[in-house]
């Protein structure tokens, strides 16, 4: 078994809560069946100390995709190198990340992963079950819940709390900083430069602009009964309420 | 003549499948392509679909389609796809909708933009430029695919349903589709409530209690809102169903007037009702981020004044 932890925040150095709850979920699917809990996340070596954390808190090993050449690619781009890494380690039975990265909601790592690996997904998974080869899960769509299943090996996506996420024990992070992280580069994937990074992605970014806002509005504050008459004259005027 | 001579459209909500058939329309008459739906649920609205913008109804009636399941649409929007080739693929962002778009975009090897907000041609009408935000919100992204089709997931509310007396035409077409790997043994409804009022009022963090959100609801049911809320009200506060939550990531509201009450004004949050006309925010802060964004802002103490203002509303609808 092994889990992907899509840690797609440079800045912040923070684990998405949907990822933290996939890596929960694959230690208790461990205790109960055995197999290894590897967690896996491509970016710069600062991502070490993420790695770190994932060790501390029940994985067996951690891989670190790094290389100059995977900088400043799109999702396409980033799934090819996680992908590679997937086949790499070969004897996986499930896939698990989160649902979406807390910072861009794109929803987009799993399915792209699934389709790379010829898997089949579940996606926004609230629970899990496994017997034997199959999976069942719950799935939340919004609108709906679906209970389905499937074999492995399968790729699931989960959203966040599904479980509580247990805190590492000082014996854990006292074990966990003897361990070392593995560090896979772009040669040790076999991929080349035009596959990767900016030159693998198939999408550019023309231009990024602030997104703030600049109206000016007018101020309503003070006396209580004027407040109120104000906002009903702009019900009346914008609303639902009529006009007199 | 182009290559790719149409644009898709693609969503298993009615309402937003016409919300994105009327962006279709409006790009198809400046760049030149036809505006084509895929999968429509059923034939009986077919004229709704011309209505709205298509020219053409792509219609599919192979019983394994029934149920959306990722890999079966997959397999017939590929294989559909390199057939066809079309233009511009738009597809729903709904929680189906954003499994399937990546998948279908890896599969044709080509660029995809989840939750686009806005939609336009380049300046030779080769290729739609798409932005998005990112960053948390904060920072809106211009975007390009390098190939076609170019993917886009757009949301409920970023685009109005347009209406005219258009007609069209049905093409049949059997792509090649494998049965799904995965079974779906139950399915439970969660009731969905509408969001697709004129009036909206969204509740945000500054509203701390089921107690509260009651006083905030009955003044829109006065008013003759719809409610909906911030990503914290319903995950961090659990006081909303997920289905209710605005934002970045969730739904998008483009009413004519938006009350906004006890939101702060984060960025994830504005992305929800950013189209809408009016912004009225009240709020309890006067320097929070949400005044920048509104044309009436409201400071004061919440439940000082909304039940004063739900009983100020009520003794007007009586006096008519």
């Amino acid at each position: 078994m092994r889990i992907e932890c899509d840690q797609s925040e440079p800045r912040e150095f923070r684990i998405n809560g949907g990822d933290r709850d996939a890596l929960e979920e694959a230690v208790l699917i461990r205790e109960k069946y055995g197999g290894r809990v590897i967690t896996m996340t491509m970016d710069g070596t600062h991502s070490q100390d993420i790695l770190k954390e994932t060790l501390a808190m029940g994985a067996d090993e951690a891989v670190l995709l790094c290389d100059d050449s995977f900088v400043g690619g799109d999702e396409h781009a980033a799934v090819t190198v996680l992908s590679a890494a997937i086949t790499k380690i070969l004897d996986y039975d499930l896939i698990m990340c989160g649902a979406y990265s807390e910072d861009m909601y794109g929803f987009q790592i799993g399915p792209r992963i699934a389709e790379v690996c010829n898997l089949p997904q579940i996606t926004y998974a609230t629970r899990i079950a496994v017997e034997g080869r199959r999976v069942i899960a719950e799935r939340d769509l919004e609108h709906e819940t679906q209970t389905v299943e499937t074999k492995l090996p399968c790729l699931i996506t989960i959203l966040p709390k599904l479980s509580e996420p247990r805190t590492p024990s000082l014996n854990n992070r006292t074990a966990a900083l003897g361990k070392s992280i593995i560090v896979w580069d772009a040669a040790d994937l076999s991929l080349s430069e035009d596959e990767v990074g900016f030159n693998g992605s198939l999408i550019d970014v023309l231009r990024s602009t602030k997104f703030s806002g600049n109206k000016k509005p007018v101020v309503f504050q003070g006396e209580e009964q004027e407040v109120i008459s104000k906002i009903v004259d702009i019900l009346r005027r914008e609303g639902t309420l009529g006009k007199n | 003549m182009r290559e790719n001579n149409e644009i898709w459209v693609f969503s298993e909500i009615h309402e937003l499948c016409l919300e994105l058939l009327a962006k279709g329309r409006q790009l198809g008459d400046s760049i030149g392509t036809e505006v084509a739906v895929i999968f429509p649920d059923m034939p009986s609205k077919n004229d709704n679909y011309f209505q709205s913008g298509a020219d053409i109804v792509l219609s599919i009636t192979n019983p394994i389609l029934k149920t959306l399941q990722v890999d079966t649409y997959v397999d017939a929007l590929a294989s559909l796809a390199n057939e066809r080739k079309p233009e511009l693929i738009l597809i729903g962002a709904t929680r189906s909708g954003l499994e399937l778009a990546p998948r279908l975009a890896e599969r044709l090897k080509t660029g995809y933009v989840a939750h686009a907000i806005k939609l336009e041609p380049d300046a030779d009408k080769e290729f739609i430029l798409i932005d998005k935000l990112s960053q948390g919100g904060t920072t809106i992204e211009t975007l390009v695919s390098r190939t076609k089709p170019q993917i886009v997931t757009v949301a409920r509310g970023v685009f109005s349903p347009t209406h005219s007396s258009r007609s069209g035409r049905v093409i049949n077409v059997n792509p090649e589709i494998k049965s799904s790997t995965t079974k779906i043994l139950k399915i439970t409804n969660s009731s969905s409530t509408s969001t697709n009022y004129p009036l909206m009022v969204c509740i945000g963090h500054g509203i701390k209690s089921k107690e509260d959100i009651t006083i905030v609801k009955r003044f829109a049911e006065t008013i003759g809102a719809g409610v909906v809320y911030t990503r914290s009200v319903c995950e961090d506060f659990k006081l909303a169903k997920p289905e209710l939550c605005l934002g970045f990531a969730g739904r998008k509201v483009n009413s004519k007037l938006c009350i906004t009450v006890g939101v702060s004004g984060d960025s994830q949050t504005v992305a929800g009702f950013v189209n809408c006309r009016i912004i009225l925010s009240i709020n309890a802060d006067p320097y929070a981020r949400i005044l920048s964004f509104s044309d009436y802002a409201v400071v004061c103490d919440l439940y000082g004044v909304l039940p004063k203002l739900t009983a100020a509303v009520n003794q007007l609808k009586l006096r008519r």
